[in-house]
């Protein structure tokens, strides 16, 4: 195995060590709502034993609230299994709007502690890529990672997707000032440069318009 | 005198049932949303413990629990976090906080928390 080859298998499990913690953090909060769900029921089924009516309407809504969160650890389980189907880093043809949905999801918790939001423009229909996924994954947390490290508080972070030509471009904006260096904090340059020629991508950080830009190939033909 | 308890949480779903099983068991609940707001309703009412998530928007759990020890010695903070790694679980305690608890927590553990002299 090549030096280069080594550095992308410890990309891949590097992203899997960051990844992870924020996919047990949100399955958690969602363990938790379902947990007081169960502890508020039995709350209710010990006040009807002591004669007091049940209220339908409370418990419908507390049914909505179980599925709304089941249906979160859904898409959390069902993203992590595909990242993990990825892992041998064979190339795959995946949607790159999923893909961005799903990183800024995972950093959703991160972001909320910073006011941050982010916000993920794109097409209807899908817009799909050969590439290698986690690499793809990684790349897209340490884009979103370091806009939100640069950006101030309150600020929202938009995500432009779109093809051009053979290529993707994920335009990042919203952003406040960025220091490239910041960025090597987050993912040494050599790292950094030997994912990004692994994806065949190119990252272009403008200080002037503030934004990140992301340029991908190949797009699925 | 019921307990006052100012329970802070930005999960909306959350929130809402734990604070209801909190007052079906007599507390005197306030709900907000995020660290700064916890600060300034403690700042006009007094709380007997507050729960806090430790990650949270506006403010690091360890600034909160910091500042709000500044602002009331006598007040119970019981930390519940989805994932805290033991070094900052023992920091917490270090700054103040005296109970840290992981989701899905027990509310039954929580409230002996609150009342930890209540033989009931």
């Amino acid at each position: 195995m090549d030096q280069n080859e080594t550095t992308i298998c410890q990309e891949t499990l590097q992203y899997f060590k960051i990844m992870l913690p924020s996919f047990s953090h949100e399955a958690k909060n969602v363990l938790a709502v379902i947990n007081e769900n169960a502890g508020l029921m039995a709350d209710y089924i010990l006040m009807a034993q002591k004669g007091k009516t049940l209220d339908l309407e409370r418990l419908s809504s507390l049914s909505t609230t179980i599925r709304k969160q089941v249906a979160r650890c859904n898409t959390l389980i069902t993203d992590v299994r595909q990242a993990a189907q990825g892992i041998d880093n064979s190339s795959q043809t995946v949607c790159l709007v999923q893909h961005v949905r799903q990183v800024s999801e995972l950093l959703s918790t991160k972001a909320a502690m910073r006011s941050i939001q982010f916000h993920v423009s794109a097409m209807e229909e899908p817009i799909l890529i050969d590439t290698r996924p986690v690499l793809l994954l990684h790349i897209m947390w340490v884009c979103l990672d370091y806009a939100m490290q640069t950006g101030e508080r309150g600020q929202h972070i938009e995500l432009f997707l779109e093809k051009k030509g053979e290529s993707v471009l994920v335009q990042m904006s919203g952003i406040g000032k960025l220091k490239p260096e910041s960025i090597t904090a987050i993912m040494p340059d050599e790292q950094r440069n030997c994912v990004l020629s692994a994806l065949n991508a190119v990252l272009i950080i403008d200080e002037n318009e503030k934004t990140l830009l992301l340029k991908i190939g190949k797009r699925h033909a | 005198m019921p307990d006052k308890v100012l329970l802070v949480d930005d999960d909306e779903d959350l929130m809402e049932i734990m604070s209801e099983r909190l007052r079906n068991r007599g507390m005197d609940v306030d709900t907000v949303g995020d660290a700064e707001e916890a600060l300034l309703w403690m700042a006009n009412k007094h709380y007997d413990a507050i729960i806090l998530d430790f990650l949270m928007p506006g403010m690091d759990g360890f600034e909160t629990i910091h500042t709000i020890r500044k602002q009331q010695s006598d007040i119970r903070i019981l930390l519940v976090t989805g994932q805290m790694p033991a070094d900052d679980g023992r920091k917490a305690i270090q700054m103040g906080a005296d109970v840290v608890l992981e989701k899905p927590a027990d509310l039954d553990v929580l409230v002996k928390s609150i009342r930890p002299f209540d033989s009931n």
